[in-house]
């Protein structure tokens, strides 16, 4: 320890050891160490600021000796900038000293030697000797502190600005998403415009054509060869008048804009109606019989989608069966429920396409040679989910089972009647 | 004295429920003069085939009125009804009556023109035929059947293999 005129021995009085109090020596000793050894720089200034007391560690940390600094003033620590208002700030103190740390919220540096600058923390004392004032700092360098602190500092600003990027970059996909939906929109309400309008629109010359060829037939009387083409013409229309048809429906079910429009109907003679259209598409040979089971017959329903269900079932049973084999339409009615099973002997389903029959424009890998959209089935099961109805089937070659079963009354439906007026 | 003629639908449907016997739906039948309009409640026409709408059913008799477009045509078929009435009321139909051949195929047994005001009504129970209009104009029928039908089979008139589907060519 150096200190002008000998060393403080009335500390010494103060250290007491685990079992009592030091012996003044001792005391002395443990003082010494104490000051020579910490890791933080002490120094002891008088009243002037001149440099009493200096510990190794503080002649270290500014690039002094180890006494290098004795008698030099306090303000030398200091950069150049800062010494004049240090030695303000030094005059208060002396003033009106209390025990604090020193330039609280600001940032203090030091001057080491060589010129360098850097951060640190001072904490300031003050004792008075023999009548003289003596203020005692604690120096702490904290350059590294402040550097882990800038580094932090640093990472917390990548990361923001990661985070700032990161979100533009969302912001930008998400923009770009709603730009790619809006344009998806618009051009899947552009198609249901063109859908809507070429069905329509092919829909009218279709039904002249038909007329047309109806009454070639009937000018034709018994001519065997027009009648083969007339039928031909007229097979070849309905085909396309059936696909534009699936084409409408599907639009209008996927614009919601298909409501259940309930009448009271008797389901024999609807069915019976239905067959009979459907007869001119059988091939030569196929059969297509109708049975009814039970007394009860009337059932309030869609006619337009119960008959676009049993028209779909029973069409595919035609094309997907062989000339000469059988197709029956059966139907039920029990425990509140219609039941419609349309039976046919033709190929059957593939077991792999089985979970896909029901997906929109899907297709059957053993029919692609034969003509159709893929969508009637899709069809069928959106009417029957808007009915509260259901569909399964069971198929293998040789035998395919469609059954549909909904509701016999479309619970709360307003009853519309087509047909009869009310009887006795 | 002669029958009190029948000349509304409700009071048709009203005899018709006062009888259990089938074999006396002909008689009340030979008393019918309801004026077409009162059928026209029951008139639906489509395009595409020809229509059938029901009157009245219980478990002894179904009433329909059947309608069709020109050139309109029921497949050539059966049911299970034991026995039909065909009552003209608009227009003209034309009944085929056919047989099936032992060597297939089916053979025209009789063709029967029918048409409203004439002796016209018609009994073919559970024979093998079809009806046409012929045209030019839409044509009705009253069909009464005794008992409602619930099985209907279509023949094949290219094949005559019975019941079977399709119709043929215009004729």
């Amino acid at each position: 320890m150096s200190a002008p005129g000998g060393h403080p021995t009335y500390l010494a009085g103060m250290l007491r050891s685990a079992d009592g109090l030091f012996a003044d020596s001792d005391a002395n000793r443990v003082c010494e160490l104490l000051f020579m050894t910490a890791a933080e720089g002490l120094v002891v200034v008088d009243a002037s600021g001149r440099i009493i007391m200096q510990n190794p560690s503080l002649g270290r940390m500014f690039g002094y000796g180890p006494e290098g600094l004795i008698g030099a003033s306090i303000e030398d620590l200091l950069p150049e900038a800062m010494r004049t208002r240090h030695h303000a700030h030094r005059e208060a103190y002396n003033r009106k000293p209390v025990q604090r740390a020193m330039g609280r919220g600001l940032e203090l540096k030091g001057r080491r030697q060589d010129g360098s600058v850097f951060p640190l923390e001072v904490s300031l004392n003050h004792f008075d000797v023999g009548g003289k004032r003596y203020v005692m700092a604690l120096v702490t360098d904290i350059t590294l502190r402040r550097m882990a602190e800038d580094q932090l500092v640093r990472a917390n600003q990548e990361l923001e600005d990661r985070v700032e990027q990161r979100t533009a970059e969302l912001r930008e996909a998400e923009g770009g998403l709603r730009r790619a939906l809006d344009k998806e929109r618009e051009l899947h309400a552009l198609k249901s415009r063109f859908v809507a309008m070429a069905s329509h629109e092919f829909r009218t010359p279709l039904s002249t054509i038909m007329g047309s060829v109806d009454l070639i037939g009937r000018y034709a009387g018994e001519d065997e060869r027009v009648g083969k083409h007339v039928k031909r013409i007229r097979g070849k229309v309905r085909e396309l008048t059936a696909m534009l048809n699936e084409f409408l429906s599907l639009e209008r079910i996927e614009q919601g804009i298909v409501q259940v429009q309930p009448a009271e109907i008797d389901i024999v003679h609807q069915c019976i109606e239905q067959i009979e259209e459907l007869r001119g598409l059988a091939k030569t040979g196929q059969s297509i019989d109708y049975d009814h089971a039970g007394d009860d017959r009337m059932v309030l329903t869609d006619p337009q989608m119960l008959g676009h269900i049993i028209t779909n079932l029973v069409s595919n049973a035609v094309k997907y069966s062989p000339e000469h084999t059988a197709i029956r339409l059966h139907s039920a009615i029990g425990e509140g429920r219609l039941r419609l099973t349309v039976t046919d002997h033709g190929m059957g389903i593939p077991a792999e396409d089985q979970q896909h029959l029901f997906d929109r424009f899907f297709r059957g890998s053993n029919v692609m040679t034969i003509q159709g959209t893929g969508l009637g089935l899709n069809i069928v099961k959106r009417y029957l989910d808007l009915m509260g109805g259901t569909i399964a089937f069971t198929s293998r070659p040789g035998e395919t089972i469609f059954s549909a079963e909904l509701p016999q009354r479309i619970a709360n439906a307003p009853v519309k009647n087509p047909d009869a007026p009310s009887l006795p | 004295m002669s029958p009190k003629p029948i000349e509304s639908i409700n009071e048709l449907v009203r005899e018709l429920l006062r009888q259990r016997d089938p074999s006396a739906y002909g008689a009340i039948l030979e008393r019918y003069e309801v004026p077409t309009r009162d059928l026209e409640p029951y008139f639906r026409w489509n395009s595409r085939h020809y229509t059938r709408t029901c009157i009245h059913r219980n478990e002894y008799f179904e009433l329909l009125v059947i309608c069709y477009e020109p050139g309109q045509r029921t497949s050539i078929h059966d049911y299970d009804s034991q026995t039909a009435w065909i009552h003209p009321v608009m227009g003209e139909v034309v009944e085929e009556r056919y047989a099936p051949i032992s060597e297939g195929g089916l053979r025209l047994l009789q063709e029967k023109h029918l048409r409203p005001g004439a002796d016209d009504s018609l009994t073919n129970g559970n024979s093998i035929h079809r009806f046409i209009n012929p045209g030019p104009g839409r044509a009705v029928t009253l069909n009464l059947y005794a008992r409602p039908m619930s099985k209907w089979r279509v023949y094949d008139e290219r094949t005559g293999i019975v019941s079977v589907g399709p119709a043929g060519p215009p004729r």
